[in-house]
């Protein structure tokens, strides 16, 4: 698109905002709703900008809806939502502490107003991103999606132990667990190995069938489409119903001026520092009921020792680094009057280009160069060159060859360290000898 | 046997290994399910009445397959027997003839129908069969007309019902057959297919449909009907119109929020950040600045720095392998050490970061309890929300697909080794210092212990007893 074109989308966005009369605001509204999937009506939000209390369990169950989606991301074992009011009150509120909403008001005990409601839900539209971030939870998958990070497979999450309190075991029985999940990869690399091939098959068989031209083949659920008709009038239900929410996204993004200057007003309208009246108390929900502590400060004991062991073997490697390089120095000046490879121009290029690919590398940690996203997995016979937003697999292949090798050196070092802490021991041991395995060099 | 805190710690650690495997089997299994159940043959229910002429004008859209030579000959020897079967009728009844004659459209394609015991459906030569032998079908036609329509209409009620499920009102020119027989639509008789312009395939299958119908009016009728299976004739497959019709009002709906998204609206932006920093500036509650869900979100973003950094770590000093330190250039020494310098501060500031969060997090939580409470599986607190639009990830070779996910697999299982290998070394290696004069139980910890941290498990010292011989 040239660049008039791009002006003139940019005119044609802003009249249509500068048409945004009166009537405006209740259309935003609505289409707000829509795009949420079915919320409270334009009524419900006046009400509430007036603290009305008929707007307050539909506010409510609005937050609770909202909260509970985007937590259920990535939860490993999915819980039933709570039912009654009661709980479901409790889970907003303490969502919303865990996030950092300070608004004294917002955790009265037993009521709270319609419009401090209002004003929550207005700060999770902006802090979570929430038409888009809603759409993309709810997205109908067509395809079959991968992941290209690795981060989330396998994920760890702690397990309540079923044990009774502190009893201890044996040495083996430890071994012998082990011992199990050896067993486990196995049997996982051999089923991810079948699932391949059986995917490859049905993308091969179904060449040419999608409407498509660039993905060219049918997916798992895009054939199963097919052989079960009966179960189609569900996906077809729900991508129906994505349409209409996407649509209704869209018209949102038109007019959503008019809300924000709407909820300026709403915002100078609600009584700010008022004193907390006796009769009402600040109930702040407790943080520890729904997060195990020990998991958050473990995972940070675990990134802390991680860090410190990194700096030591920093240290040590920067020392040698430093001793081997004074040295060469040394041995070079004595020799000659001046440095012959090395001039400052070029130690400050070097300083330049080590600099950035450090900071390539700390903002790879903030956001992957690749989005953690699901990727749809295409089959491609012909050696294409990539259009934007494909991702050949090669490339993945080589990044993940480096994350391999670099942790294989890391585990085996490891085990060095270990070998030379249990050979002290086996020194000191008086009356044993002890022959060690015979290695099977890997 | 090992003490109380390092056993929980160990089988807390080991369960969670455990139990994200598991995970992931169950998944993978369920996913080879599917694919299963898609390769195998199709179920192809049989539409009940015979195609009238039809077979002419349908041109199946897929290529056609020659009849196998076995069926040649089949059909050869079916005709010659049907010929002389009707040689023997025709002397009987001559008034059957006009019944053939009425029902003569109906032949051509039950000829067809009828030779193709079993073979793919062809659009070859219905025309070769057909002067071969109306007559002689019209035996075997009246025979079906009289049939009871018990079982066809049984059949067709079958079929009506499948029909309901799929709305397709295009293609739907009912077919003509004969007064006995009940009317059917023609698309749709086979609703396990699409429907669309290879409706044709259809209708072929349904044709050899009911030619078996009176040779096994007994058996099922799903039995010898067509076979479809994905690795011959998935090609063919098209997805139903109105699938298509959705799915594209989707992609393009898709692609105009991410339009809309890239042309971001200052405006917008600047009245959700005014309304943000309004609402911050109202916040009354004590606390820390930075909220729990920040923390994690940092405390992840901290992990995965070290991890990167220890990565470039390993590939800087591996940089020349054992080559002496001689052979590298003055370059490739300064840039090693600058490399290892700047490193180092990138761990320091982490550091530094990390102790602020924990300070932060212990405000939040108050001092650490010494018990965990019940609920030992977390609630995620909400990671980043990803992006609908998905890209494409494109290979080219079953190999390339394989090699991925097990590099994806391997990476997993490394980092899950390396965290446990970690864990066994804080709780195992203590134990190992403390105690010199060893017993035979000793002995066998020892042993165990090395085995599984030297070893990974997989081999085993051999500890013997040098006594003194007295």
């Amino acid at each position: 698109m040239g660049r008039q074109d791009r002006r003139q989308d940019r005119r044609q966005d802003r009249r249509q905002r500068e048409e945004l009369g009166p009537r405006a605001l209740p259309k935003a509204i609505s289409a707000l709703s829509r795009a949420l999937g079915g919320g409270p009506s334009p009524e419900t939000f006046r009400q509430a900008k007036f603290d009305l209390p008929e707007a307050v369990s539909e506010l409510w169950s609005l937050l609770f809806s909202l909260l509970w989606l985007i937590h259920q991301e990535g939860v490993v074992t999915p819980r039933e939502p709570p039912d009654a009011l009661e709980g479901q009150i409790r889970f907003v509120k303490w969502a919303l502490r865990c996030h950092g909403y300070g608004r004294r008001h917002f955790y009265q005990f037993p009521e709270v107003g319609s419009c401090e409601l209002l004003l929550a839900f207005s700060w999770l539209l902006v802090y979570f991103n929430l038409p888009e971030r809603f759409l993309c939870l709810n997205c109908v998958h067509q395809g079959d999606n991968v992941r290209i990070c690795s981060c989330k497979e396998l994920a760890r999450y702690p397990v309540p132990l079923t044990l009774g309190p502190k009893r201890s075991v044996d040495i083996h029985y430890i071994q012998w667990l082990l011992g199990r999940l050896r067993f486990q990869w196995r049997s996982l690399y051999a089923s991810q190995q079948e699932q391949c091939t059986l995917l490859n098959k049905i993308h091969l068989y179904t060449r040419g069938c999608h409407p498509e031209r660039s993905i060219g083949h049918l997916s798992v659920p895009e054939t199963e489409l097919l052989r079960f008709p009966e179960s189609s009038k569900q996906l077809l239900q729900q991508l129906e119903s994505e349409n209409s929410c996407l649509e209704a996204f869209l018209e949102w993004k038109h007019m959503e001026l008019a809300y924000w200057q709407w909820m300026d007003t709403v915002l100078d309208a609600s009584p700010v520092g008022v004193p907390n009246t006796g009769k009402q108390d600040v109930f702040l929900p407790e943080i520890l009921e729904y997060r195990s502590p020990k998991y958050i400060t473990g995972e940070m004991d675990r990134v802390r020792k991680n860090l410190e062991a990194l700096r030591q073997r920093l240290q040590e490697a920067v020392n040698q680094q430093r001793a081997a390089w004074h040295a060469k120095v040394s041995s070079c000046s004595q020799r000659l009057t001046r440095l012959p490879e090395l001039s400052s121009a070029m130690m400050k290029e070097i300083q330049e280009t080590v600099g950035c690919e450090l900071v390539a590398l700390e903002q790879d940690c903030g956001v992957k160069s690749w989005s953690h996203g699901l990727q749809r997995l295409v089959f491609r016979e012909a050696e294409e060159s990539g259009s934007s937003g494909t991702y050949p697999v090669t490339k993945v292949i080589q990044v993940l060859r480096r994350e391999e090798a670099s942790l294989k050196k890391t585990f085996r070092r490891l085990q060095e360290e270990c070998k030379q802490e249990l050979a002290i021991l086996a020194h000191g041991l008086e009356g044993v000898i002890w022959i060690l395995p015979p290695y099977l060099r890997r | 046997m090992l003490p109380a805190s390092c056993s929980h710690r160990l089988l807390t650690e080991l369960q969670g290994a455990l139990g994200a495997c598991q995970r992931k089997e169950k998944e993978l299994e369920q996913s080879i399910a599917r694919c299963r159940v898609l390769l195998q043959p199709w179920e192809v229910p049989h539409p009940p009445s015979p195609e009238p002429a039809r077979s002419p004008e349908t041109e199946p859209a897929f290529t056609a397959h020659e009849p196998a030579p076995k069926d040649v000959k089949e059909l050869e020897l079916l005709t010659q027997a049907l010929e002389k079967a009707l040689r023997v009728r025709k002397g009987i009844s001559p008034a059957q003839s006009e019944q053939s004659a009425s029902s003569g459209k109906t032949a051509p394609p039950l000829v067809t129908a009828q030779t193709d015991l079993g073979a793919r459906p062809r659009t070859s030569n219905p025309k070769a069969c057909v002067p071969a032998k109306p007559p002689t079908t019209s035996q075997r036609a009246s025979s079906r007309l009289k049939k009871p329509a018990r079982a066809s209409c049984h059949r067709e009620k079958a079929s009506r019902n499948a029909l309901t499920h799929s709305k397709q009102s295009d293609n739907s020119a009912p077919i003509k057959g004969p007064d006995q027989l009940c009317p059917l639509p023609s698309q749709g008789q086979v609703p396990g297919l699409p429907t669309s312009t290879s409706v044709s395939v259809l209708r072929e299958a349904g044709a050899t449909g009911p030619s078996h119908g009176p040779e096994e009016e007994k058996t099922q009728t799903g039995l010898t009907s067509e076979t479809f299976t994905l690795k011959e004739k998935g090609t063919q497959l098209q997805l139903p119109p109105f699938y298509k019709k959705i799915a594209s009002r989707n992609s393009r709906l898709w692609a105009q929020v991410q339009h809309s998204q890239s042309s971001a609206d200052t405006d917008v932006a600047a009245a959700k950040a005014r309304f943000l920093e309004r609402m911050k500036v109202t916040f009354d509650l004590p606390g820390p600045a930075v909220s729990l869900a920040e923390i994690q979100e940092e405390v992840n973003r901290l992990d995965q720095a070290c991890h990167l950094l220890t990565q470039h770590l390993e590939e800087t000093l591996d940089m020349n392998g054992e080559a002496a330190t001689a052979s590298l250039s003055w370059e490739q020494e300064y840039h090693r050490l600058v490399t290892l310098e700047g490193l180092q501060t990138a761990v320091e500031q982490h550091l530094l970061r990390l102790q602020e969060l924990q300070e932060a997090e212990e405000q939040w939580l108050g001092p650490r309890p010494v018990e965990s409470s019940p609920w030992g599986s977390a609630l995620c607190l909400g990671g980043e929300g990803s992006s609908g639009s998905t890209g494409h990830l494109v290979y080219s070779s079953v190999q390339e697909l394989q090699t991925v996910m097990a590099l994806k697999l391997q990476v997993a299982m490394l980092k899950q080794q390396i965290h446990l290998e970690k864990v066994l070394m804080e709780e195992l290696l203590p134990l190992v210092k403390s105690e010199s004069p060893a017993g035979p139980a000793q002995l066998a910890l020892y042993r165990a212990i090395h085995s599984q941290l030297c070893e990974a498990g997989e081999c085993f010292s051999i500890l013997v007893r040098d006594e003194p011989s007295v």
